[in-house]
């Protein structure tokens, strides 16, 4: 009985509330890389679990809108989160990880945010002459992922993790010589890939992302 | 309508006195409110009809004084004017004063004026919170009488709600006051 008060009362004690009495408000633009505004584009606010906000990019990239806080974790602002795997945009997470009785800021007024335009790498390995070479590769490109900390007093942005390199990694064997691969980066950066035979000498070849769909075929 | 009825009320010999008699009376109405101007309720949410209930006894013979409590819900519709949630459910208790004009032998207008304690209850899956503050209000009330101890009523509020809600500074004149014009109309059971 008394283990199950116990249990009940952490239960309680730990669970997420809204607080009361208090409205943030969140307001900005979406720009492209380019400058350009960019619409029609969920933007949501709120923990990590909970959406206590949400609303549109305007045809003008202007969003402003109204959200409650929570009483648990951090203040997240989340631009085209959970972007389907074909979005034509950037997902941006900008996150103000101090604890909530410290947490006084009510009003984020973003500025411009850039929204970098993605781009997809189709790309595809065939090994044409028949060797039997193994072939080492190694993708570095640039993450359609950004994420941006908001100071909890000034207007200013750190960044955490914003349009990283990411690297995939393939050993092409003689039985599967034959690879393709199709991931997501953004527009108008380049993705190299570097690559080697039998642990010898590595070569690098650049690929432009400069289109939406970009196919690239490595024939070896 | 009401100058008419203030003017109507000054013959007071044959204004009928049997309702003095009465201790008092307990209003029940069906309370229809409508946010009006800019704020987050007018803007944002739909308000839903809901009940008054007040009651009011006779401290002279034709002054009043009474509590009131009232409760509507209201649903979210512009979740960007609001936050994200569901509903709010609004409830007012507070303390009335009054003023009785007899304008006919079975027809009367009660003047009262108000202040209390607002509750705005936000409601969204598990979670809820709260905001509150005080509201005035003035509620002029148009009374039948049927039988010597029931009446139909119906009568326009003019209420202003004071939320003591945090917010950016370009929210403040939003989510600070709503002001409410509203309906009732019910029945009035004579003490």
């Amino acid at each position: 009985m008394l283990l199950a008060v116990c249990i009940l009362f952490v239960m309680t004690s730990c669970a997420e509330d809204v607080i009361d009495s208090r409205r943030i408000r969140v307001a900005g633009r979406l720009i492209d890389d380019m400058g350009f505004p960019v619409s029609d584009i969920n933007i949501t606010s709120g923990s990590k679990t909970t959406i206590l906000g949400a609303s549109a990019s305007e045809i003008t990239g202007n969003f402003d809108f109204v959200s409650l806080e929570s009483n648990r974790g951090e203040f997240q602002i989340q631009i085209n989160s959970g972007a389907q795997r074909d979005s034509l945009f950037a997902e941006v997470i900008l996150v103000n990880d101090l604890s909530s009785p410290n947490r006084s800021r009510l009003n984020y007024d973003l500025g411009d945010i850039i929204v970098k335009p993605t781009a997809f790498l189709n790309l595809k390995t065939q090994n044409t002459s028949g060797t039997l070479d193994t072939l080492k590769i190694l993708l570095d490109y640039t993450s359609n992922y950004c994420s941006l900390e908001l100071d909890n007093d000034k207007e200013l942005l750190a960044k955490r993790r914003c349009y990283s390199t990411h690297t995939s990694r393939i050993t092409l064997h003689e039985q599967d010589s034959n690879y393709d691969m199709r991931l997501t980066s953004v527009k108008n950066e380049i993705a190299r890939l570097y690559y080697r035979f039998n642990d010898g000498y590595q070569q690098v070849v650049e690929i432009p992302l400069t289109n939406t769909e970009n196919t690239y075929v490595f024939e070896y | 309508m009401i100058c008419c009825a203030v003017m109507c009320a000054q013959d007071t010999t044959s204004a009928a006195s049997y309702s003095y008699k009465r201790k008092g009376f307990i209003n029940t109405q069906l309370y229809i409110p409508n946010a009006i101007g800019s704020n987050f309720v007018s803007d944002g949410m739909k308000v839903k009809p809901g009940f008054k209930l007040s009651a009011l006894g006779r401290i002279y013979p034709k002054v009043l004084l009474g509590v009131r409590y009232s409760i509507f819900e209201a649903e979210v519709t512009q979740p960007e004017f609001t936050g994200s949630y569901e509903r709010s459910r609004v409830f007012l208790i507070g303390g009335d004063i009054g003023y009785q004009f007899d304008l006919l032998s079975n027809l009367d207008l009660i003047i009262t004026a108000g202040g209390g304690y607002v509750s705005y209850l936000g409601i969204k899956d598990d979670l809820d919170f709260r905001d509150s503050g005080g509201a005035i209000w003035l509620n002029p009330e148009l009374s039948y009488s049927i039988f010597k101890w029931l009446a139909i009523t119906a009568g326009v509020e003019i209420r202003a709600d004071y939320l003591n809600i945090k917010t950016a500074p370009q929210l403040e004149g939003n989510f600070n006051q709503v002001t409410y014009l509203n309906l009732g109309s019910g029945l009035r059971f004579m003490l």
